[in-house]
């Protein structure tokens, strides 16, 4: 396939336009979710009920016209029960394999924290793999694949929240928070959201999607910007209130989602200002502080991060 | 005007004491290094006294040369050794508290902004051992400090010593660092000391809103994932939705430590002995209090807790 | 005090030290009793070993009994504890013991600082370059080991011991400057402070102030470089190179000797030139003799000379250092053509000294009519009989004069010069011995003419009326045919070296070429570096336009000198920000910019994107918008967009030219 080094971004924008009048005043958190995707990441949202996590979920579904599947996390959901399960036919006498929801290229995995581990690792193998691998047969998940994952704060009760260890197999973790007045009047005044998702008709195919997420991959990374990262990731270890700083893979995460940031620019080369704009998202669920204490000290430290000179 | 401006720069005071404390970060530069010629650093120049009156005595011109270049070496080598300190940052990160009588750990990052690596750096408090390190260019590296903790309360960091002799031994050069951070000294826990056995239970004012499986502490909606057992079922059969009970409580002791149980002791004594009953209560599990006649502090545990009883008894009086 | 008293790396550092310590012993090992050099090397093969983990350190009885042990050896071998050869070899000895109680920085150091004391105790012995060359290594090494022994075990360098010696050399070579200024204005206190010992210089001479022809059967041979000289003019021809040194005028006892020396003023000699004069610089390596040598005949003297009443040049003080004066001689010439004072003292003999050998003169006498022609008729005589030359003549006994010219006919130049003198004054003809050098061969790469001593001579002079002192070389009437050499001292004697070139293999060739190209650079690290001294330091001064200067001007001036060096050195070092990366121009150009911005206030915090302080300035001062998007963008296509070389150099030229035309 003779892809083009810079593909038409238009239908992105449009796109990205489309989603902006669905989930009003979260521009910011709607550019990190595209990123995310184009970055072939999978996001992880952190957020209390009812701030539109699962609307924001369908709405990237309906744009960009995605085979959706929402899974519904809670303390007796099975592995299997996601990944899908081997059932005896009576007609054929024969084991046929049953999908489970896992198999579709938009899943929301609503309130991951609810499951067990047990499910929860197997939800996140696939995540990382790609693929599944049940009874000794491996079947691939379809392309473009992307999880949004959402997860209720920690605190409360039976909730069993994700390990450190799992939580960098998502790319960017994002806050969606209240929406300030002038989109809260905007949304009681306007038509009702669920109403707007039917109507929505996709703007992008997963096709097109796919060009895009490999168009990320050819995007230039200069020396210069190279120092710069490094440069970011040896203060995370050098700082001494962090206790494990960033890992080369949270590097590699970094790069990924700032070159998906710059192709959102229409640009064929990373700026700083790319890195920057990714860094809180990709690195405060990689971060863990030296002290107990979590919360702001996380967001001095990245600041702190931010702060690091350019080279 | 140029011998003022000299002694302000060279100044006794500042040469064995350090500059008046001064707030991170600090900055190594040619005001703050000191530098003078070590043991073998003297016995090198009465070597070479030596070897240059042979020279001369011999008229032997290799023997010059080797005088001199050996000299030459020792000066280059002393720009070395300055050079090996300047530029250098210093700040002091969060000083964890440490207990009186104990010892406490002052991490220290030292940072290199320059573009050579630093060997040999030697970081101590004045009669401690050194901690030695190497800093490649534009790196940083935290050494731990440690010294005696001293008294209860509020102490400053005090002054430590920033010393190298790298490269040849022969001169050291040193900066007397005194930083303005401060640390918090909790009282010296007792020894031998067990909970008090007196301990009297005392409802919370604020009630009961913590997490367990006790005690009920009220309905929530239902989210999926809610046990099955914790469904309010009776509700639901009053179709009035699906709700989820809630239960806090799994506590069954609550202890006041109080200062007015130790009556007859002297108040460092009566501090040392809570210092220790808030540990032990804490490692046990316990639900504590503490009662001191300028501060009540109601009953709670885990860290956050505990650091709290700590602080108030480092802070008292 | 924040010392370091522990050895943190032992077994490398040490291993480097150990290195050291062996190159600074290898200079005294031809030197040093077998035993010494052997302890030298066991001891460190000991420490070497221990350093590894296979043996322990000898114990403080041992190491007691070993000490006491050493220096009774010492005094039986030397009789003396001072003096060059006891005093290098005990500290030494001291160096080497101290190996085996090597446990602190402390004793490092020590063990260190007693190896330059020994370094230094090998020049006495030898200040040739190569010596100076080795002694660069050897210190590299040695401060290299220093380095090592204060850097912890740990270090973030790959390669510790590779890092230790680049830093030491580095060290090194930054010092040298500073080594040289020392070297050239250190005031030079002219030697020595207080009595050398016997031994005290390396200076041997293939000439001695008696000659007894007979008495050694083999003459001794040495390669070593007597004096060089540079010639203003042509140089003279071989023929003329005779190179004049001691007088030998009293035989006694079968035995030339030169009694004390009876100083004469120039004026007192009747001399009388002809001709063109031959202008020369001679620089002497040091004999430990008061001897000059010049080309007969020398019609100056050099400063602080005197001359002998038998015309021999003398300096006023032993030359225990490298010596350089100017010389101006004429190979034409008549010394004292009219009157002979102390003529009877250049015919004495022992009353029947070799009645055969007088009855020949007689003989020869009888047959001729003048003073010359008799001289003519016994070198004819010479020539003649079977007379051969070689370096291992048969030995002499009771007269050697008549052993000599009728039995044995085979010797060197002192036999020939001997029986020729001796002959003379049996004829009533003064004569005398003149011993010196003959010939010298140039260094065809950088003009000057190595004399060694291997050239050493011996010849005769004879007064003749109204001719005066006329020199006669009996030795040169020998055929070559008649010539005993083997290959290697021939190619020394200049009238067979012609043939033997054509013989020589290109190997031979090119060795003997870089034989040449190494004594040019030895004879100028001799002239310029050995022979530094006081004179030579004026004179340096003197070109620098500095006349007449006291000491104290000059430890002004050398103080100066390593200040300003010592400055600049501090410069280099104290640089403030590192070197950009080449090629990184536009960087340069940025903050070349934001430099400008900033002195109006204009800061970018360090973490502020370029972009972003583009939009934060183009906000707050509109003026300068464009201009600062202008800039912004171009840096960063070039900083972090792929572009390529067309696209570089254009956008390089764009931000150039904006950054210089901008301003607020």
């Amino acid at each position: 396939m003779d892809t083009p080094v810079k593909p038409d971004t238009r239908p992105l924008h449009q796109a990205i336009a489309r989603l902006g009048e669905i989930i009003v005043g979260k521009q910011e958190a709607i550019q990190l979710a595209v990123t995310c995707l184009l970055a072939r990441g999978h996001l992880l949202i952190e957020d209390q009920p009812g701030v539109g996590k699962t609307t924001l979920a369908h709405a990237v579904a309906a744009v960009m016209g995605l085979q959706y599947q929402r899974i519904q996390f809670t303390s007796d959901l099975l592995p299997a029960d996601i990944l899908g399960v081997s059932i005896f036919e009576q007609a054929t006498s024969r084991f046929t394999f049953h999908p489970g929801p896992i198999f579709a290229q938009l899943i929301l995995a609503d309130e991951v924290n609810r499951a067990t581990p047990k499910t929860q690792s197997a939800l996140l193998e696939a995540m990382e793999e790609r693929q599944v691998t049940m009874e000794g047969q491996t079947r691939p998940l379809p392309e473009p694949f992307f999880v949004i994952a959402t997860q209720n704060p920690t605190y409360q009760i039976g909730t069993f929240s994700l390990p450190e260890s799992q939580l960098d197999r998502f790319l960017i973790r994002l806050e969606l928070g209240y929406p300030d007045a002038d989109a809260e009047r905007a949304l009681l005044s306007g038509v009702d959201r669920r109403d707007m998702l039917e109507h929505l008709s996709p703007v992008l195919t997963p096709d097109d999607l796919l060009v895009y997420q490999q168009a990320v991959s050819r995007i230039h990374v200069s020396d210069g910007l190279l120092d710069y990262l490094q440069a970011i990731i040896a203060l995370s270890r050098e700082l001494p209130e962090i206790a494990s700083g960033l890992s080369p893979r949270a590097g590699l995460a970094l790069l990924r989602a700032a070159r998906a940031r710059a192709l959102l620019a229409d640009r064929d080369h990373v700026l700083p200002d790319d890195l920057q704009a990714v860094l809180p998202g990709v690195v405060t669920h990689r971060l863990r502080p030296a002290t107990g204490e979590s919360g702001h000290v996380v967001e001095r430290l990245v600041q702190q991060l931010l702060d690091v000179p350019i080279p | 005007m140029r011998t003022t401006s000299l002694i302000r720069r060279f100044n006794l005071a500042r040469f064995f004491q350090g500059d008046a404390p001064s707030p991170a970060p600090w900055r190594l530069n040619r005001r703050n290094v000191y530098i003078l010629p070590t043991r073998q650093g003297i016995f090198f120049g009465v070597t070479l006294a030596v070897i240059l009156l042979g020279a001369i005595n011999y008229s032997n011109s290799l023997g010059y040369f080797l005088t001199f270049l050996l000299g030459s070496i020792a000066l280059v080598g002393l720009l070395h050794t300055y050079r090996n300190l300047l530029q250098l940052q210093l700040r002091v990160a969060t000083i964890n508290p440490a207990f009186a009588g104990g010892e406490v750990s002052v991490p220290v990052v030292l940072e290199n902004p320059g573009p050579t690596p630093r060997y040999r750096l030697a970081i101590a408090f004045a009669d401690q051992p050194p901690v030695i390190c190497e800093l490649p260019p534009g790196r940083h590296t935290t050494v731990t400090l440690h010294k005696p903790a001293g008294m209860r309360g509020w102490q400053p960091v005090g002054r430590f010593t920033l010393g190298s002799t790298f490269p040849l031994g022969l001169f050291r050069a040193w900066s007397h660092v005194v930083p303005d951070e401060q640390y918090l000294v909790y009282p010296a826990p007792a020894t031998g000391a067990g909970l008090p056995q007196a301990s009297r239970y005392m409802a919370s004012l604020l009630g009961d809103q913590g997490v367990g499986s006790d005690d009920f502490a009220g309905l929530r909606g239902y989210r999926g994932g809610d046990s099955l057992k914790h469904i309010h079922w009776k509700a639901l059969a009053r179709e009035q939705g699906l709700l989820t009970k809630q239960f806090g409580g799994d506590r069954s002791e609550r202890l006041w430590l109080d200062w007015r149980m130790l009556a007859g002791m002297d108040p460092e004594s009566r501090l040392s002995r809570l210092c220790r009953w808030v540990l032990e209560a804490e490692q046990q599990g316990l639900e504590y209090g503490l009662w001191l006649p300028d501060q009540i502090l109601e009953p709670g545990h885990g860290p956050q807790h505990r650091q709290q009883c700590l602080r108030a008894l480092a802070l008292f009086g | 005090m924040l010392g370091f008293r522990s050895l943190s790396r032992p077994p490398l550092a040490n291993g480097l030290l150990l290195l050291a310590i062996l190159l600074v012993i290898l200079p005294h090992l031809p030197h040093l009793p077998i035993w010494l050099a052997l302890a030298g090397l066991l001891a460190i093969g000991w420490r070497l070993l221990h350093d590894t983990g296979r043996v322990p350190l000898p114990g403080r009885l041992v190491r007691t009994g070993l000490v006491v042990l050493a220096i009774l050896a010492l005094l039986a071998t030397y009789r003396t504890l001072v003096g060059r050869e006891a005093g290098s070899a005990l500290l030494l000895l001291m160096l080497t013991l101290k190996l085996f109680e090597m446990r602190s920085w402390r004793d490092v150091t020590v063990v260190v600082f007693l190896g330059f004391f020994v370094m230094v105790t090998a020049f006495l012995f030898s200040q040739s370059l190569l010596m100076g060359i080795y002694t660069l290594g050897v210190v590299t090494l040695l401060v290299a080991s220093m380095i090592s022994f204060q850097l912890p075990a740990q270090p973030f360098a790959r390669q510790p011991l590779l890092r230790d010696l680049r830093l030491g050399s580095r060290l090194l070579l930054q010092a040298l400057p500073v080594a040289l200024i020392l070297f050239l204005l250190f005031p030079r206190i002219p030697g020595p402070l207080w009595g050398l010992p016997e031994d005290a210089t390396t200076g041997r001479t293939g000439l001695s102030d008696e000659m007894a022809p007979g008495r050694i059967s083999r003459l001794a041979d040495s390669n070593a470089v007597a004096f060089r000289v540079q010639f203003d003019g042509p140089v003279p021809a071989p023929e003329q190179r005779y190179w004049r040194g001691p007088i030998l005028w009293q035989y006694n006892d079968n035995k030339w000797q030169t009694r004390p020396h009876q100083i004469r003023l120039l004026q007192q000699f009747d001399l009388r030139f002809q001709g063109q004069p031959v202008d020369y610089q001679v620089t002497l390596e040091p004999h430990n003799r008061q001897w000059l040598f010049a080309l007969d005949m020398p019609a100056t003297l050099p400063d602080n000379a005197q001359v002998n009443s038998e015309y021999q040049l003398l300096a006023r003080r032993r030359i225990d250092e490298a010596y350089r004066y100017p010389m101006r001689s004429y190979p034409d010439y008549q010394l004292d053509p009219q009157v002979l004072a102390e003529r009877a003292r250049y015919l004495s003999l022992p009353a029947n000294t070799s009645p055969r050998s007088r009855e020949l003169v007689a003989e020869l006498a009888a047959k001729t009519d003048s003073a010359s022609e008799l001289v003519e008729a016994v070198l004819d005589y010479f020539a003649d009989q079977p007379f051969y030359y070689t370096r291992e003549p048969p030995l002499l006994f009771d007269d050697p004069v008549d052993e000599f010219v009728f039995e044995t006919r085979r010797g060197y130049c002192e036999h020939y010069a001997s029986a020729f003198t001796v002959m003379m004054r049996q004829a009533e003809i003064p004569a005398r011995v003149v011993t010196g050098y003959y010939g010298g061969e140039m260094n065809p790469l950088a003009d000057y003419m190595i004399v060694r001593q291997s050239n050493a001579h011996a010849w005769s002079e004879v007064w003749l009326e109204g001719r005066g002192w006329v020199r006669i070389d009996p030795t040169s009437v020998i055929p070559p045919s008649r010539v005993e050499l083997d290959a290697d001292l021939a190619s020394r004697q200049p009238e067979v070296r012609s043939q033997l070139d054509a013989q020589r293999s290109w190997l031979q060739k090119s060795l003997r070429q870089a034989g040449f190209v190494w004594d040019a650079l030895d004879n100028r690290w001799q002239q310029w570096v050995i022979g530094y001294n006081r004179s030579q330091q004026n004179a340096l001064l003197k070109a620098l336009g500095l006349d007449d200067i006291n000491w104290r001007t000059l430890i002004m001036l050398l103080f100066i000198g390593i200040g300003v060096a010592l400055l600049v050195i501090a410069a280099v070092l104290f640089r403030p920000t590192p070197r950009s990366a080449p090629g990184n121009r536009a960087a340069r150009l940025y903050r070349r910019f934001l430099r400008k911005l900033a002195r109006r206030g204009w800061q970018k915090a360090p973490g502020e994107t370029p972009a972003r302080f583009c939009r934060r300035v183009a906000y707050q001062q509109p003026g300068v918008a464009d201009a600062v998007t202008h800039i912004t963008r171009h840096y960063l296509q070039l900083r972090y967009a792929p572009l390529n070389g067309d696209q570089y150099r254009r956008h390089l030229k764009s931000l150039r030219r904006a950054v210089r035309r901008f301003s607020l």
